[in-house]
């Protein structure tokens, strides 16, 4: 297919976004220009992410790799692989130019590296307090045609910040009960007519149009009192450094770094007591809870107190919706698919010959009304960086059941739950359905590598020269 | 004392000992039948023989990791003798096996198409001239045509799982007996040929192979380099000059205690500036105490890869009567009682589970030794 034939990409990533809060009977937001998009499009009802936060995420999605074989550690980060084949590199391949805009905070997956241009704004830029302009202005100054666009927004991370914080630099509607019943659905609300003002720029007829999201969070389904109780854990977590903590700062600012030997580790030293005494003024909420509190609430509170990131589907569940070029209108798939298929079925659908790679399947058939073998979900509690790992969960999801362990014992932490009786996954069944925790296990194993569930280090992966020199060793030696 | 190491690649115990130059050269020499390999295939085989240590520690822990050997860290064999003046010389099969540091020359010959028992024979005449000269001689002979024949009649035309590779076992063995045959004669006249150069008196000679080599055993490896079962982890070792005793040791020891062994019997002092060796010197074995050695042991299983995985996922640990293995890349563990099963046959885990625990503990220890 020539350039001028091919299709323009829209992918717009909504970060935090749970599935049941985009569309359903669940969903209290008022966005009709979304629910337009929903009758205009192909809506994907369970899509399921490989993960419960951004880095590994994304990663995941343009790579259709499981996060244990698409993240690198490099020292203190977690980053993409940079050896890996990606889609986005791929398009590139094919004549796409590429563009992105996202949260400088992700700067470290590496993506400015992937993308040929790439534009991230601050942690405090939301789309209506200026953010909105700098993509209408991105969208209005022509990108270079066939392009791929990837817009990763994160106002739902306001939902994060102290009260006070979040209220003045909230969106109006956050505190307007008619926009939703809780501040998240608030700010969807107030996130839609930017939406509409972004796709009004682009002509639907040779643009294709994904809106997904990374992952979902429990905010999405706090009460009142819950977002009462998840206020006061922010301000108990808030920790204030004192007096002597603020002179010094002062002083060792005077100096030049490089002159300052062992700042380094004093920083470290001082990070790690601050964490430690924030743990130990947090851990016992936990046991204050009251043992009433049904499950799934038990569960929001302790999530609130010391972000568990295990792997329900409060973190996995992501809207899925396609829209655009070629893509039939009304279309409502309630079949489980993944993140990991995102980028094989706009590859189909914009026809580009390639290919596939990682573990994803094009969706097109689903779209088509075509037989499409349900394929299990790989759920991993994987974390942004190395020092937020304290889960190491590891799962796998179909639309009946989802289970989960231990990343390296599939003896410790095992859950199984019945998602077609049990939703909200209360009642943890595995110690009495031994067949089908055997059964989901064995399909687990199967996705695991040489290395386990495990993620390479970045010392461990040779220069890439050098690793072809040996692979050619190796084949004479007969071993490849 | 000159050094003459000649590794015998692919060398199976259970033909090593009914080989007639083997056999010769067994009557006269300190031998260790079991001798338990880090792994079983020749690349961390070999560094873990040199540097005396496990691979999880040095670096080079599958077919992909010689360049992440730890030289800073661990001295190696060809290193010692040099640095003690002796001029080292290898003729090795490929690049990969060895480290090059410490050897004067590194010379990589053609396995396709060299007669080894020329080539040898004249390095041989050329390390006369050396000794001659009054400079000790170190030099590493390795014998790949066993490789050779399994890589062009097993390797390139099977896979780990083709049915008609396991259905022939008797033609797999018959087709190991010729191979093995010829390594024989070419071990007769690597021996003989240092007779006749007079080379023995001043030299010790060790002999050992650095794997074993399935014969179609267990679906799933074809050669070796995929589980840890004794028919490829089972390696030997021989150690011939007049001044040791001729004894054969039946009890296990383990691959990284040769670099000990040759250092004591070279009177080289270890160098306690790099870090301890995992390998314990033989000689006091040798000189008639019994001791029991436990073994470590890793492999990667590429399972329907076509290509050798770059990190170990089976680990194994082994003692005289019982051997442990934990299969990381499905989550599965083995436990076999090698006095009654020596084929390993029947895994007894849920009927021995203490000395399963007991020995899952052991192996974790020395895992995490190496982190």
């Amino acid at each position: 297919m020539s350039n001028s034939l091919k299709p323009n990409i829209l992918f717009i990533v909504l970060d935090g976004l749970r599935s049941d809060k985009f569309h359903g009977s669940n969903k209290t937001s008022i966005t009709p220009y979304l629910d337009s998009l929903i009758k205009n499009g192909a809506y994907f009802e369970q899509c399921v992410s490989s993960a419960p936060c951004t880095v590994p995420s994304v990663a995941s999605t343009i790579t259709s790799l499981y996060p244990f074989e698409c993240i690198i550690q490099d020292k203190n980060l977690f980053t993409i692989n940079p050896k890996l084949e990606n889609y986005v590199s791929n398009l590139k391949k094919l004549g796409y130019t590429t563009y992105a805009t996202y949260q400088e905070v992700i700067y470290f997956l590496g993506l400015d590296k992937i993308y040929d241009h790439t534009e991230t704004y601050s942690v405090s830029s939301k789309l209506w307090n200026g953010l909105g302009e700098q993509i209408i202005e991105k969208l209005e100054n022509k990108m270079k045609e066939p392009w791929f666009y990837y817009l990763h927004l994160y106002d739902l991370h306001i939902l994060s910040y102290p009260k006070k914080q979040r209220l003045q630099n909230g969106p109006k509607e956050i505190t307007d009960e008619k926009y939703g019943i809780n501040q998240y659905e608030r700010v969807i609300s107030a996130m839609d007519p930017w939406l509409k003002i972004f796709l009004d720029k682009i002509n639907l007829q040779n643009t294709l149009v994904v809106i997904t999201s990374d992952h979902g969070t429990e905010v999405a389904s706090y009460t009142e009192d819950l977002e009462d109780f998840n206020d006061k854990n922010i301000e108990s977590r808030l920790h204030n450094p004192g007096k002597f903590f603020k002179i010094a700062q002062k002083m060792s600012n005077s100096i030049p770094k490089n002159m300052f030997l062992g700042r380094k580790k004093i920083a470290q030293l001082y990070t790690n007591r601050t964490r430690s005494k924030i743990k130990k003024k947090m851990l016992p909420k936990l046991d204050e809870i009251d043992e009433d509190v049904r499950p799934y609430k038990k569960r929001l509170m302790r999530a609130s107190i010391w972000g568990d990131a295990f792997v329900y589907d409060d973190r996995f569940r992501i809207p899925l919706l396609i829209l655009g070029y070629n893509i039939p209108s009304n279309k409502i798939i309630k079949q489980q698919v993944r993140s990991i298929d995102i980028f094989p079925t706009i590859f189909e659908i914009a026809e580009l010959n390639q290919n596939p790679l990682g573990h994803g399947k094009s969706l097109l058939p689903l779209i088509h009304n075509k037989p499409f073998e349900e394929l299990p979900a790989f759920l991993e509690g994987a974390a942004n960086a190395p020092k937020f790992v304290n889960k190491n969960i590891i799962g796998i999801r179909t639309s009946d059941f989802k289970y989960f362990r231990d990343k390296n014992d599939n003896t410790i932490k095992v859950h199984l739950y019945d998602l077609k009786n049990d939703p909200l996954e209360e009642n943890n069944i595995a110690e009495n359905s031994p067949s089908t925790v055997k059964k989901m296990e064995e399909m687990l194993t199967k996705l695991q590598n040489d290395n386990g569930f495990n993620y390479e280090r970045s010392e461990q992966i040779l220069d890439i020269d050098e690793e072809k020199k040996i692979e050619e060793e190796l084949r004479k030696l007969g071993y490849i | 004392m000159n050094l003459i190491f000649i590794m015998m690649d692919g060398a199976r115990l259970d033909r090593i000992v009914k080989g007639k130059n083997y056999s010769n050269l067994i009557a006269n020499s300190a031998f260790f039948p079991n001798t338990i390999t880090y792994a079983p295939y020749t690349i961390a085989a070999l560094h873990a023989v040199f540097s005396g240590t496990y691979g999880h520690k040095t670096g080079v822990n599958s077919y992909w990791s010689s360049p992440k050997f730890k030289k800073d860290e661990y001295e190696l064999l060809s290193s010692y003798l040099q640095k003690n003046g002796y001029y080292t010389y290898a003729d090795v099969i490929n690049d990969l096996v060895l480290p090059k540091i410490g050897f004067d020359s590194f010379v990589v010959h053609d396995e396709l198409n060299d007669d080894l028992t020329v080539r040898h024979k004249l390095l041989l005449e050329e390390m006369k001239n050396k000794s001659e000269q009054n400079k000790d001689f170190f030099l590493y002979l390795h014998y790949s045509n066993i490789h050779t024949g399994i890589m062009q009649e097993v390797l390139k035309k099977y896979d780990n799982f083709s049915k008609e590779y396991f259905s022939k076992k008797k033609e797999n063995e018959k087709f190991y007996d010729t191979l093995f045959e010829k390594a024989d004669e070419y071990l007769g006249e690597m021996i003989r040929h240092c007779e006749k150069l007079g080379l023995t008196e001043n030299s010790l000679i060790v002999v050992i192979s650095d794997h074993g080599i399935s014969i179609g055993e267990k679906v799933g490896e074809r050669a070796y380099g995929v589980y840890c079962y004794d028919y490829t982890l089972i390696s030997t070792a021989l150690f011939y000059h007049n001044s040791l005793p001729k004894k054969i040791t039946k009890n296990q020891i383990r691959s990284i205690d040769l670099l000990p062994t040759i250092l004591e019997i070279l009177s080289i002092p270890i160098d306690y500036n790099y870090k301890p060796m995992d390998g314990k010197s033989l000689m006091p074995i040798i000189n008639g105490n019994s001791e029991e050695r436990i073994a470590f042991s890793q492999s990667g299983n590429p399972l329907t890869n076509k290509q050798p995985p770059k990190e170990p996922n089976i680990s194994s640990i082994r003692t005289d009567k019982w051997k442990f293995i934990s299969n990381v890349y499905n989550n599965s563990e083995e436990l076999y009682d090698l006095e009654n099963d020596p084929f390993e046959e029947n895994n007894v885990i849920k009927k021995y589970d203490n000395i399963a625990s007991e020995l899952r503990y052991k192996l974790k220890k020395i895992l995490f030794s190496g982190e």
